[in-house]
C-alpha cells in the first residue's frame, strides 16, 4: 500500500470538507474588502496633512529624496526656517493668500514640518544618537568588566555592536509603513477566519461518527491526519499571504513610493530602538513568517480544541474565548514577558517585540527577546501538533 | 480465512466488560447476540483495534493481528453503530473517499462503485447528498463502504438498528448476498436480524460468552424446555407470571402464553418446538426491569 497515494487522494477530500461552506470565497471577499477600507481609514487619517496637497508633496519629496545633501538641507531650511519662526504667531492668527504652498501660512508651517524636516532631521541625526547610544553600551561593558557580571557585559557587547555602525542613507517616505506597522486589523481577520473555518476539522469526525472508520482504515490514522495539518497549515499560509500581501499592495499603492523599502527599518520612528538592522523589505517579509508562524500555533489551538469537543459550535466558542484570553494576556502582562514567551499573539503582535532591543537571560547568555519569542512558539506549535496527533478522533490505539 | 479470539478480557476500572471470551470465526454469518450492555461492541471494538484489551489474542489464520500492522485493516470491512458520515458528500463521492481511505487503486475503486450502488439499488441516488438520504439508505451506503475493497472480514455493528421492517428485511439479505466467502460478524440485540441468516450464533450475556452453534443447533438444545398453554383471564395464577414468558398472545376467551422453563409449569401446558427468542431468552435472562 503507498501511503504517499493515499495521502495525495486525501488532500483532494480534506480541502473539499475544510472548504465545502460555499459562501467561503464571498466571506472572504468581503474581509478583504473591510479590511482594505480600514486600511484606507488609516492610511487617510495619518496622512490628513499630505492629502490636500498631494502634488505638492510629490513635486517637494521628488526633490528632496534620497542622499540629505546640504543643498537639499538649505533649500528645505530657505522655505520651513521663516515658517518655523512665526510658527508661535500663526498658531493664533494665520493668513493665506497668494504667498503661502497651502491653503495658509499655519499650513504650510504644519506640511512642512510634519513631512519634510522633522522626518529629514530623523533620518540625518540618527547616526549620531545611534553612536551615543553604542557609546553608552560600551562605557557599561567596562563598568561590568570591572565588576565581573559577565551576563551584563555580553549583553552590552551585543547591544554596542548591534548600534555602532547605524545610519539612515537618505530620505524616504516612511509614513505609509508606519501605518502598516500599526495595522493589526488584517491579523484579527485571519484569526476569525481561521477560528471559523478550522474549527470542524476533526469534531466533525465525532459528530458524522466517522471517527470510527478514520480508526479502522489504513489510510485513516496518521495519513489522514497529515492529510488534515497539510491543508489546515496551507489554508493558513494562503489566507495571510492574501491579507498581508493585500495590506502592503493598497499602502503602496495609496503612497506611490517604494523608495523606503530599501532603507534599513530603524529608519521608521517606532523601530528606532530595535534591534534590527535589516532593510524594510527583508523586516516585512521576516515579520510575514514570524506572524505566520503564530497564526499556525493559533490554528494548532483551535485544532487541538476540535479534537476534545463534541460539537463545533463549542469549538467556536471555546476557541474564541481562549484567543480572546490570549489577547487580554499579551497586552496585559507585558512586563511578565516569560508568560508571553509561550503566547502565540506575541507573535502575532511581534513589532512589539521587535521595536525594543531587549534581552533575555537565557543560561547565562543574553538572548533576543524576538528570538525568545520564536523559539517560544516553535515549542507551542510543536506541543500543539502532539496533543492534536495523540487526541485526533481518528487515533488508533497500540493493539 | 479464519478468525481466532482466544482469552479476550476487558475491563474498564473495576467492572469487568469482557471475561475471558474464545472464539473461532470461519466463513459465514456470524450472529453476535446480547441484551444492551453484554460487551458485544467492545468485543469488536476490540477486534477492530479501537479499544484496547486487557488480556488475550486475536489471531487471523493463525497470525496475531498485533504482527499485522495496517494491512490487518486491509482485510476487515466495517459498518460502526448509527453512522451519519459526511452529510455534504455525494454517495458516490463519499465511496471514493472511503476507497482512497482503504489504500484502492483509483481505477478500480471507480470500477467497484457502480457495481456495489447496483447491489444495494442506490444507483438513481448515487448523486444524492448523504444528508438527504433516509436511514435505510444510508445503512446500504454504509454496508457498500464496509464491502469496497472487498474484504476477508466484516463487522456490523448493529447495522439494522432504527431501521423500518422493510429495510431491516432488504438489510438482511444484502448481508447474505454480501456473506459469500467471507467471515460475517454481526452484532444485534434483534434476534430476527440473525435468526435467519446466521449459520452460527454467539450468545454474549454480562461480558462472558454463554453459548455459541448454529441456530437449528441451540434450538433442538432447547426442546423440553418451552411450553404453550391457553388459558381465560381469571384462570392465570400469580405463580405462573414468575416464569419466563416468550411471547403472550390475546385471544377471544384468554390469553395463549409461550414460557420458558424446566419444568411443565401449569398442568395445562403443552411442550412446543423452541425458536430463537426462546434460546435468547434462557441464556441470557430476562431483563430485570
Amino acid at each position: 500500500m503507498n501511503t504517499g497515494k493515499i495521502y495525495r487522494q486525501l488532500l483532494f477530500y480534506e480541502v473539499k470538507k475544510c472548504l465545502r461552506t460555499p459562501w467561503l470565497p464571498v466571506f472572504v471577499v468581503f474581509l478583504l474588502l473591510l479590511n482594505g477600507w480600514k486600511l484606507n481609514q488609516s492610511y487617510r487619517k495619518a496622512m490628513s496633512i499630505r492629502e490636500e496637497s498631494e502634488e505638492l508633496y510629490e513635486d517637494f519629496y521628488s526633490q528632496w529624496k534620497g542622499t540629505i545633501t546640504e543643498e537639499n538641507v538649505r533649500e528645505l531650511m530657505k522655505i520651513y526656517a521663516p515658517l518655523k519662526k512665526n510658527a508661535e504667531r500663526m498658531a493664533l492668527s494665520s493668513q493665506g493668500g497668494s504667498g503661502t504652498y497651502t491653503s495658509t501660512e499655519r499650513q504650510d508651517y504644519m506640511f512642512f514640518a510634519s513631512q519634510f524636516a522633522e522626518e529629514m532631521e530623523y533620518d540625518y541625526l540618527y547616526s549620531n544618537q545611534a553612536v551615543r547610544t553604542a557609546n553608552n553600551a560600551y562605557s557599561l561593558v567596562m563598568l561590568f568588566r570591572e565588576t565581573g557580571n559577565s551576563y551584563e557585559v555580553r549583553k552590552n557587547t551585543l547591544i554596542y555592536r548591534q548600534f555602532a555602525e547605524r545610519s539612515i542613507p537618505g530620505f524616504s517616505d516612511t509614513k505609509y509603513l508606519e501605518v502598516w506597522f500599526q495595522h493589526d486589523y488584517s491579523s484579527l481577520l485571519i484569526v476569525l477566519l481561521c477560528v471559523f473555518c478550522l474549527s470542524g476539522m476533526f469534531v466533525e469526525e465525532k459528530e458524522s461518527q466517522m471517527f470510527m472508520l478514520l480508526r479502522t482504515t489504513p489510510g485513516g490514522n496518521k495519513t489522514t491526519y497529515l492529510a488534515k495539518m497539510t491543508v489546515c497549515f496551507a489554508f493558513i499560509l494562503v489566507i495571510s499571504f492574501i491579507f498581508y500581501f493585500e495590506d502592503i499592495c493598497i499602502l503602496q499603492g495609496l503612497s506611490g513610493h517604494a523608495d523606503a523599502l530599501s532603507s534599513p527599518v530603524y529608519a521608521l520612528r517606532p523601530m528606532e530602538s530595535g534591534a534590527f538592522s535589516m532593510s524594510m523589505l527583508s523586516f516585512i517579509v521576516w515579520s510575514y513568517g514570524v506572524r505566520l508562524l503564530g497564526l499556525m500555533c493559533i490554528g494548532s489551538t483551535v485544532l487541538l480544541i476540535s479534537c476534545l469537543c463534541t460539537r463545533t459550535l463549542s469549538v467556536f466558542a471555546i476557541s474564541t474565548a481562549i484567543l480572546l484570553a490570549m489577547s487580554y494576556m499579551q497586552a496585559a502582562l507585558r512586563q511578565w514577558y516569560v508568560i508571553n514567551l509561550a503566547n502565540p499573539m506575541e507573535l502575532l503582535m511581534i513589532r512589539r517585540a521587535a521595536s525594543v532591543c531587549e534581552y533575555v537571560n537565557f543560561l547565562g547568555y543574553p538572548m533576543l527577546k524576538t528570538t525568545g519569542v520564536i523559539i517560544g512558539g516553535v515549542m507551542y506549535l510543536l506541543l500543539m501538533q502532539l496533543l492534536v496527533y495523540r487526541t485526533n478522533p481518528g487515533h488508533l490505539l497500540k493493539r | 480465512m479464519k478468525v481466532s479470539l482466544s482469552n479476550i478480557s476487558k475491563k474498564y476500572g473495576s467492572k469487568v466488560v469482557l471475561d475471558d471470551v474464545s472464539l473461532e470465526l470461519k466463513e459465514g454469518v456470524h450472529g453476535l447476540l446480547g441484551t444492551n450492555g453484554a460487551g458485544k461492541t467492545t468485543l469488536i471494538n476490540i477486534l477492530m483495534g479501537v479499544t484496547s484489551k486487557n488480556r488475550g489474542r486475536i489471531c487471523i489464520d493463525g497470525q496475531d493481528i498485533k504482527d499485522m500492522g495496517r494491512s490487518f485493516l486491509s482485510c476487515v470491512g466495517y459498518l460502526p453503530q448509527a453512522p451519519l458520515f459526511y452529510k455534504d458528500f455525494t454517495v458516490a463521492e463519499f465511496l471514493r473517499y472511503m476507497g482512497a481511505l482503504k489504500g484502492m487503486d483509483k481505477d478500480v475503486c471507480e470500477k467497484r462503485i457502480p457495481e456495489l450502488l447496483e447491489i444495494v439499488n442506490l444507483i438513481p441516488d448515487a448523486g444524492k447528498k448523504i444528508g438527504a438520504l433516509s436511514g435505510g439508505m444510508r445503512q446500504r451506503v454504509g454496508i457498500a463502504q464496509a464491502v469496497l475493497n472487498d474484504p476477508g472480514i466484516l463487522i456490523l455493528d448493529e447495522p439494522t438498528a432504527g431501521l423500518d421492517p422493510r429495510e431491516r428485511i432488504r438489510f438482511r439479505n444484502l448481508i447474505t448476498q454480501f456473506s459469500e466467502g467471507k467471515v460475517v460478524v454481526l452484532a444485534t440485540h434483534i434476534v430476527s436480524d440473525v435468526e435467519y441468516i446466521a449459520n452460527n450464533i454467539i450468545l454474549l450475556h454480562e461480558g462472558k460468552l454463554v453459548k455459541t452453534g448454529d441456530p437449528k443447533q441451540l434450538e433442538d438444545e432447547m426442546d423440553g424446555r418451552v411450553w404453550e398453554l391457553s388459558l381465560n383471564d381469571s384462570d392465570v395464577p400469580v405463580a405462573l407470571l414468575h416464569n419466563t414468558i416468550s411471547n403472550v398472545t390475546r385471544q377471544e376467551t384468554g390469553i395463549r402464553m409461550r414460557i420458558v422453563s424446566e419444568t411443565r409449569p401449569h398442568e395445562a401446558a403443552v411442550k412446543v418446538k423452541p425458536n430463537m427468542d426462546e434460546v435468547f431468552l434462557y441464556h441470557c435472562g430476562e431483563d430485570p426491569a
